[in-house]
């Protein structure tokens, strides 16, 4: 398991060093056609600034859109306790529990570092889960906290966020470019908005593939945390049943929940940001057997 | 030629210092684990006199497995650093005379209903919880030290340093030993 993380990890960081690069590439090209350094720069700088912006943002938008409400010791207190626990078992600082009120069954996880991390559940999965599977649940959502997946997920959907951001700089660039070298500036505009679709595509491909393996791995890492792989599976077997679907959601946040907070559509099944459930119980099983 | 030689003895000495830090993280993480389980037991300790005092009020002949309780606790407060042989052994007294108060109030309904008796005994159980928590963490940052203790090349500086294997696993359960410590 440490070797799958490792490599893991070796594989999401050679995918932002790629969108990275890519990035690069933009004030370059600028440079190549104007044979000017400050207006690349100055467009690179703005959309650093944005994804900057919208990365350490992030934990207050999703709060605010999910009308997350930070839970309470006694009227939350199996979730409140599950969290606190989990921390103690993993040497780490307790990360605060939210709730979110909704009788759809899902949890989430969200933060940028220890000292803001939060997970939370909906009340409708505090509701119908028992002790051990309320656990496991927990237990995913740490891990992927220890995995830094919040971090990654977060960062992967602000590189979207970042292109459609740029796609609007271009569309801006093309109506304001000075006619005294039109010729020239209307293909570098064609070219800008050509690399705007393209790294948008890779980032929302990337962003999606990141979202469904950091899946599989949290699910491994609550086994390994808990050691009662059954408990885990045995809450997504009642959540594919009961279903996930928030009745406030969104794809903004979808990589943040346990299962997927979207009702299902077309377009889901392209983008799923998570696995389909057979398949998570399925491995899940499958490490109960083989030993974690 | 020289400066090939300086240069190996210089990056050997950097890779030495890197794998010494390692090491007295590695002691430090086992040290502050085992602070951590003493916190836990701490909120034990402080809920035992509510506890005998509640049952008290209803049960105060139960004389023999009152006493039990508070002797244990004073043993094991008494006992220093939570992981000694014999500290191991005072909490599993302490947590024997535990049980059997609890197992008291099956034959006193009025007790069992208390709301406070209730509640201390939920309280109770958690705090067992995280006891148990803080311990497989403790496993957990001693299995990485002596890990390091034990493999080479950490092992060459260990002995050089004279870092020294400290401390005794806790018996979790079987299932525990049977799988190797969660790292990340």
């Amino acid at each position: 398991m440490e070797a799958q993380l490792a490599s893991n990890r070796r594989k999401t960081f050679a995918l932002f060093a790629v969108v990275g690069l890519y990035m690069l590439l933009i004030p370059v090209v600028i440079f190549l056609f104007t044979d000017d350094w400050v207006f690349p720069s100055i467009t690179f700088g703005v959309l650093i600034l944005y994804i900057l912006f919208r990365y350490f943002r992030a934990l207050k938008s999703f709060i605010r859109l999910h009308k997350a409400i930070p839970a309470n010791r006694n009227a939350h207190r199996s979730l409140y306790l599950a969290v606190e626990n989990t921390a103690i078992r993993l040497g780490i600082a307790t990360p605060k529990a939210y709730i979110i009120s909704d009788p759809a069954l899902n949890a989430f996880t969200a933060g940028s570092k220890p000292k803001n991390y939060i997970i939370g559940v909906t009340t409708g999965l505090l509701e119908k889960l028992d002790d051990k599977e309320l656990e496991g649940v927990i237990a995913h959502e740490f891990g992927h906290i220890v995995n830094k997946d919040t971090q990654v997920n977060t960062l992967a959907f602000v590189f979207m966020l970042a292109f459609l951001f740029f796609l609007d700089l271009v569309r801006v660039m093309s109506f304001s470019s000075s006619s005294s070298r039109r010729g020239n500036n209307g293909l570098l505009i064609l070219i800008l908005f050509a690399m705007a679709v393209v790294g948008l595509i890779i980032a929302v491909c990337i962003r999606f593939a990141i979202s469904r393996q950091r899946e599989y791995l949290a699910d491994a890492t609550s086994v390994q945390i808990t050691k009662y792989p059954e408990g885990l599976a045995s809450a997504l077997r009642k959540i594919a049943s009961e279903g996930s679907a928030l009745k406030k959601s969104s794809t903004m946040s979808s990589h943040l929940f346990l299962s997927n907070p979207n009702k299902f559509s077309f377009f889901s099944k392209l983008f799923a940001s998570h696995p389909p459930i057979d398949d998570r119980i399925k491995q899940i099983e499958a490490l109960g057997r083989s030993g974690y | 030629m020289p400066w090939i030689i300086i240069g190996v003895v210089v990056l050997l000495i950097v890779v030495v210092i890197g794998i010494y830090n390692s090491l007295v993280k590695k002691r430090n993480r086992v040290d502050q684990s085992e602070s951590d389980i003493d916190v836990q037991l701490k909120r034990r300790y402080d809920l035992i006199p509510n506890l005998i005092e509640t049952v008290k009020g209803y049960a105060k002949h139960e004389r023999e497995t009152l006493d039990a309780v508070v002797k244990a606790r004073a043993n094991a407060m008494k006992q220093t650093g939570s992981t000694s042989q014999s500290a191991q052994k005072a909490e599993n007294i302490l947590e024997g005379a535990l049980k059997n108060l609890f197992a008291l109030s099956e034959s006193y309904p009025d007790l069992k209903a208390s709301t406070n008796f209730v509640e201390l005994q939920r309280d109770l159980t958690d705090t067992e919880d995280k006891i148990q928590a803080a311990r497989r963490f403790y496993n957990d940052t001693l299995r990485i030290y002596f890990d390091a203790l034990q493999t080479f090349p950490s092992n060459m500086v260990a002995g050089l340093f004279s870092f020294k294997a400290q401390g005794d696993y806790f018996d979790i359960s079987p299932a525990e030993a049977a799988n190797p410590q969660v790292k990340f």
